[in-house]
């Protein structure tokens, strides 16, 4: 009688904890935990070295950071149980709504689109393969080193070349003072496009610019001595009421190019080139001949084979090499579903349903 | 008329309107009611079309800086305070919500309002995707938020009752959450097409991910455990917070890979 009577109190206990487990109650508990804990991982600088967080935190903060793994929360290994918990508890929650078939299908897609983010991210800490290789232009590889092991790509990677696309448009300012007016109106330099001067008759266009500005007095003409921004000027173009002139401004000799006469007073702020693309040119090679080339951008990755390759660097002196990232994440399939699944399963539950449950009610 | 004529005159029309919002506040069944909706309509077209000129002139949507950001929050806001005052009558809330708005404004005119051209990581459609996803979330969470401040406000009994708050409160909330989660999606998907991580822990995705956590929480304490009081119009209030850090405290006081956000 005692040992079933034992038997019955362990089987109650048990059922009470998987009841707790799968009670809304913890998944209260665990997002209340879950948000401070974030929001000490964004606060908390991550993955510093030991004297940086000495010289941030001081020594007995920095010990209590090591202590704890706040210096890498979302790796830490207590922050895997809590996310472990969570999905447990989502999990034992999903089962319960279909054994009990008392939730909506979009409550069922929200749900089951979390347990597959969090088994995603998973296999993603699991599997994932990320490494960037340089080349320099014509160089190849068929491998490279992850983890300490090489990794054979498949194929030939071979960087054709690299190339550093910046806007025609320059990426300083022009600031054109009008007068009876207190502030200077302030443009964007943009390259042969005509810009209205607000508050005056005038219209200006920038018509060329110059790095390092010379002046040869043989042909009269301005060239750049060379692409560093030694002397950056711009020829402004300027028209309006009687007068139409071009002059050069000068961003180092602000009033070197003041004509005194002139009613529009031009200062012209230099500010470094914008890129507008990182280009790497690539081939892939098999058996010894070229099966594919692209041109591999941010936003445009070249997927072959096992992995995808992203442009993640460059050379910034001469534009000789390229950084790429090589990828392989076993859990993105499974992340982008996930994705879906809780988008349908909103909009079923927070728009579908009540209009057509409000239609039905009518 | 350039961008910022036609922002000038949405400006106008959101102050005129603020004023005979602050009349219909004391006297709601006052006749002037459409008077101040025609206000907030013509200053919202006018917005509209600030946008698209300058959208057309710089060549990208209107969403890669401070400025350009601030101003479509603006339009975002009001017109998910249109949307919602259509179905739930709010036009009490009509002056808070106004005075709000012409705060962003003033705040979006203290920005460099430069066209500057996309730089390499913004170039995707993508772009317009995310951020407006995460805008219309922000006007909705926007609206929760002044609901909740006058909910926990000593006067709020003399002039709304406690159920229409309420409603206010989770109706916004529900209208923005699938919003902004595909924003949080949609930039997860575009973070793996540009840099082949779905998910960094950057400073900006995490506190997104915060107030997703947040709205989450108050979605499940109203729809699970069945809070209606005070304490779930704190959670809405803090929902806002967290939108705001997300938004700006970041950019000013975190580093990653939104820093041009």
């Amino acid at each position: 009688m005692a040992f079933i009577s034992i038997n019955k109190k362990a089987t109650s206990e048990f059922i009470s904890v998987i009841k707790n487990l799968i009670s809304v109650r913890l998944m209260v508990v665990l997002l209340v935990i879950l948000i401070p804990v974030a929001i000490a991982g964004s606060l908390i600088p991550q993955g510093r070295t030991y004297p940086e967080y000495v010289k941030l935190f001081g020594m007995g903060w920095t010990d209590i950071l090591y202590r704890f793994h706040f210096i890498a929360v979302f790796k830490s290994l207590w922050f895997l149980i809590l996310i472990m918990f969570l999905g447990s508890n989502i999990l034992g929650c999903f089962l319960k709504s279909i054994i009990e078939k008392r939730r909506s299908l979009g409550f069922l897609l929200v749900h089951l689109s979390l347990i597959l983010l969090i088994a995603a991210g998973l296999i993603s800490s699991v599997g994932r393969i990320k490494q960037q290789v340089v080349l320099n232009e014509g160089q190849s590889t068929e491998s490279f080193v992850f983890n300490n092991k090489t990794i054979p790509l498949g194929f030939e990677l071979r960087l054709k070349d690299f190339e550093l696309q910046r806007y025609a448009d320059r990426g300083g300012k022009l600031f054109i003072s009008v007068p009876g007016r207190k502030m200077p109106h302030e443009f964007y330099c943009k390259m042969k496009t005509w810009v209205t001067v607000p508050d005056s008759s005038y219209q200006f266009q920038i018509e060329r610019y110059v790095a390092d500005f010379r002046y040869d007095m043989g042909t009269g003409s301005a060239f750049s001595a060379s692409n560093e921004p030694n002397n950056p000027a711009v020829l402004v173009h300027v028209k309006g009421g009687e007068e139409d002139y071009s002059e050069w401004v000068f961003a180092r000799f602000s009033d070197f190019h003041n004509k005194g006469n002139r009613l529009l007073k031009l200062k012209y702020v230099w500010a470094p080139e914008i890129p507008k693309s990182f280009i790497s040119r690539v081939e892939i090679i098999e058996n010894g001949e070229v099966v594919k080339e692209q041109a591999i951008e941010v936003n445009h990755p070249l997927r072959y084979g096992r992995f995808s390759i992203y442009q993640a660097s460059y050379d910034l002196n001469d534009e000789k090499w390229s950084g790429l990232d090589i990828v392989k994440d076993p859990g993105v399939g499974l992340v982008y579903t996930a994705i879906i699944l809780m988008m349908l399963g909103l909009i079923q539950n927070i728009y579908i349903r009540p209009f057509f449950e409000k239609k039905k009610g009518r | 008329m350039s961008e910022s004529n036609f922002l000038s005159v949405a400006f106008l029309f959101y102050a005129v309107g603020a004023l005979l919002y602050v009349w219909i506040f004391f006297k709601p069944s006052t006749r002037i009611r459409p008077i101040a909706v025609a206000s907030i309509v013509l200053g919202l077209l006018s917005h509209t079309i600030a946008l698209a000129v300058r959208w057309k002139s710089s060549g990208h949507a209107p969403l890669s800086d401070m400025y350009e950001s601030l101003v479509f929050f603006s339009w975002a806001f009001v017109l998910a305070y249109l949307l919602i005052d259509l179905f739930l009558k709010i036009s009490r809330l009509g002056f808070f919500v106004l005075l709000c708005n012409i705060a962003i404004l003033v705040y979006a005119f203290s920005h460099d309002s430069t066209i500057k051209p996309l730089m390499p990581a913004l170039q995707s459609n993508w772009l317009l995707l995310h951020v407006s996803a995460c805008f219309f979330s922000y006007g909705a969470f926007a609206i929760s938020f002044i609901a909740s401040f006058i909910y926990l406000m000593p006067f709020h009994k003399k002039y709304f009752s406690l159920e229409q708050l309420d409603q206010v409160i989770y109706k916004s909330i529900l209208f923005g959450f699938p919003l902004l989660t595909f924003g949080i999606g949609s930039g997860a998907i575009w973070a793996n097409e540009a840099w082949g991580t779905y998910w960094s822990w950057d400073p900006k995705e995490t506190w997104s991910l915060v107030t997703w956590l947040i709205y989450a929480l108050y979605l499940h304490l109203r729809l699970m455990k069945g809070w209606r009081d005070e304490k779930l119009a704190w959670v809405g209030l803090i929902g806002f917070l967290s939108v705001i850090f997300t938004y700006i405290g970041v950019n000013y006081f975190l580093a990653g890979l939104h820093s041009y956000a």
